[in-house]
């Protein structure tokens, strides 16, 4: 029981420490318009990694969502100067759930492992983004409607924030309770068993794929609206940054077992230790190594709660 | 020329096998390229392949071993970053040969690290490899502050960009590393090991295998590996830099997985690997040669991935389509 305690909770007990470490390091982190970039910012991984949450507690990977990401970005580079945002957005939208379907279809129908199944896709819409844009950049500096997604608010409230509590608490509705979260455990946990029990393996798995690829539309959609730019280059590695925040959430990678706050505590740790970092001056790179240091801390922890739970029983 | 009776059942298992499929799909590939291009009927066209086939090939011998014990490595771009540097760094004063058995030695050790995470304190390799991923990089970022090492010297340069008696001297590296993984492999006690743990944990277990010790020689196998990809690549490049080859562990995986190495683990071959990594350099060039549009080439290398990947499913699904259709007739004629 402590064990498992521990292992649920330690995330919040790292970001609690982290927070507490730049706090007296640099007073400015806590400021309200800190507090407030450190959100705006997390919301990009943290959208993108609910659905990852779904991907990984239902046992897979998707490995495709950077790509997904640079096809949106892309799609609303070009579209938004003829469309105008909301149509584009629409466009991007249902773009992206294609995208997933065909993911969660080649999974199923050909039974390849999700892993090398997104592996594929990765490299190929990527490819579709590059064709799309040509490699070129398409800006939106005179169409600055997109902006509201990143600089607007609702009731005082920056979008961005708004936007990522929507996401977190459907998907934690949708996780604890609907069908299709209980699907989505039980094929994590096992997957024969969920089949022989009746339920749609296959609906399901596509369903996952969708929802991956949607959350990743929206990531998407923020960054647009941060760089005011849409490249067929961006996101390359978001994939992992996702799958970073959803593991040391404190979902297993085994499946069966997913932490929808754990993802956005992680989240949040992740863009508070890039922030610390900058706000201390050092170069970007300092923050893969203290993504990767908390990763083993993670590890670590991980490997004491299960001691915990061995001595016990 | 007549064979006996075995020796020509021999044979034809040889071609039946399906592990053959990556050989023919290569043979294919090249006489259709010979077919449609003239440049592929010139010999130094194949030489740069096999050149090209070299700076992945290496690494994914090492990575096979890794993958058909159960586990895989997802540094090893990192890890080849922070080596080449290492490499590009220390070769003029160590000189050659020294240089290469010490960086050997530091992907081993590099190795080693990731072999212990995984194996004594009993992470997902995915995650601690993930773990290494970042770190390697970041290491190689801080230690050069971002900015590349050259070193220039044609003795070095010649180890990726040079011929031995007209054949590349990457590809000398590889056919012999080649021959040595299948050696181990095949004919050792340890090669056994590796593919009885890749079958089943418990069995192998019971049967008086270590399986944390074999776990970890996976992984140090894969920082060896990739320290001498890391020498080649340098050597090519005349320098290295924390940017460099970045995906470069999913281009050794997809090279691994595409020779019919299963993920799931407890099959695969080391020749296989190395056909796939000259299938994929054959698949580059040639895509380069009908001036396909470069964004193109990503869309089709992809699909060439999903097509390898799904051979499996399809001839399963193929088969269940047979059976049910002769169970039926066997139905319909009673």
């Amino acid at each position: 029981m402590l064990g498992r305690i521990w292992e649920r909770y330690f995330i919040y007990l790292v970001a609690a420490v982290m927070l507490g470490v730049f706090a007296i390091l640099t007073p400015n982190i806590l400021s309200g318009a800190n507090i407030i970039n450190v959100l705006t910012n997390a919301a990009t991984v943290a959208i993108a990694a609910a659905g990852m949450t779904f991907a990984i507690t239902g046992g897979g990977f998707d490995l495709s969502i950077g790509s997904t990401l640079a096809i949106t970005t892309c799609v609303l580079g070009r579209l938004i100067p003829e469309l105008g945002l909301w149509g584009s957005f629409a466009i991007a939208l249902a773009v992206g759930t294609l995208l997933g379907a065909v993911n969660g279809i080649i999974i199923t129908k050909f039974q390849i492992q999700t892993f090398v199944a997104t592996l594929s896709t990765m490299i190929i819409y990527r490819g579709l983004a590059l064709i799309y844009t040509q490699g070129h950049d398409a800006t939106l500096y005179s169409y600055l409607d997109i902006k509201v997604f990143t600089g607007g608010d609702i009731l005082g409230v920056p979008v961005p924030i708004v936007l990522t509590a929507c996401v977190f608490l459907l998907a934690f509705a949708v996780y604890r309770w609907t069908p299709f979260g209980v699907q989505v455990r039980s094929i994590g946990s096992n997957i024969t068993a969920s089949r022989v029990s009746g339920i749609p393996v296959d609906r399901t798995l596509i369903a996952i794929f969708v929802v991956t690829s949607v959350t990743a539309v929206l990531s998407g959609t923020l960054l647009t609206s941060q760089l005011l730019t849409g490249n067929g280059r961006v996101g390359q590695g978001f994939e992992l940054e996702a799958i970073t925040a959803t593991i040391l959430g404190g979902t297993s990678l085994s499946g069966g077992r997913g932490n929808i706050w754990g993802t956005l505590v992680a989240a949040l740790l992740l863009t508070i230790i890039a922030n610390g970092l900058n706000l201390l001056g050092l170069p970007d790179q300092y923050q893969r190594l203290a993504k990767g240091l908390i990763f083993i801390l993670a590890l670590t922890a991980d490997s004491v709660g299960r001691l915990i739970r061995e001595r016990r029983s | 020329m007549k064979l006996n009776v075995p020796a020509r059942a021999a044979l034809l298992a040889w071609f039946n096998a399906r592990e053959r499929g990556i050989l023919f799909a290569l043979l294919i590939f090249w006489a259709v390229c010979a077919a449609t291009n003239p440049m592929f009927r010139d010999i130094s066209t194949y030489l740069s392949i096999l050149r090209e086939s070299s700076f992945v090939g290496v690494a994914a011998i090492g990575m096979t071993f890794c993958i058909i014990t159960g586990d895989f490595d997802l540094s090893v771009g990192s890890m080849l970053s922070l080596l080449g540097i290492a490499m590009v760094a220390m070769v003029g004063r160590t000189g050659l040969v020294p240089g290469i058995l010490a960086v050997t030695l530091l992907g081993a050790a590099c190795g080693v690290f990731n072999g212990v995470l995984v194996s004594r304190l009993r992470n997902p390799a995915f995650i601690a490899t993930l773990a290494m991923y970042y770190i390697y990089r970041a290491v190689a970022y801080i230690v050069t502050t971002g900015k590349p090492v050259e070193f220039q010297e044609p003795w070095f340069t010649d180890m990726g960009n040079g011929s031995v008696a007209g054949i590349p001297t990457p590809f000398l590296f590889f056919v012999v590393l080649v021959v040595v993984g299948t050696y181990v492999l095949r004919r050792t006690p340890f090669g056994r090991a590796a593919l009885a743990i890749g079958n089943s944990v418990r069995a192998s277990q019971i049967s008086g295998v270590r399986i944390a010790r074999m776990r970890m020689l996976m992984f140090t196998l894969v920082g060896a590996f990739t320290g001498v990809a890391a020498m080649l690549i340098s050597s090519r490049m005349w320098s290295a830099n924390s940017g460099m080859k970045v995906g470069y562990e999913f281009d050794v995986i997809a090279a691994v997985v595409l020779g019919g190495t299963s993920l799931s683990g407890g099959k695969g071959s080391v020749v296989n690997t190395f056909v796939a990594s000259i299938f994929f350099a054959s698949l580059n060039t040639a895509m380069n040669m009908f001036h396909v549009d470069s964004y193109m080439q990503r869309v089709v290398i992809g699909i060439v991935l999903l097509f390898a990947f799904s051979l499996t499913g399809i001839r399963g699904f193929v088969a269940e389509r047979v059976r049910l259709r002769r169970e039926r007739a066997a139905v319909a004629s009673t």
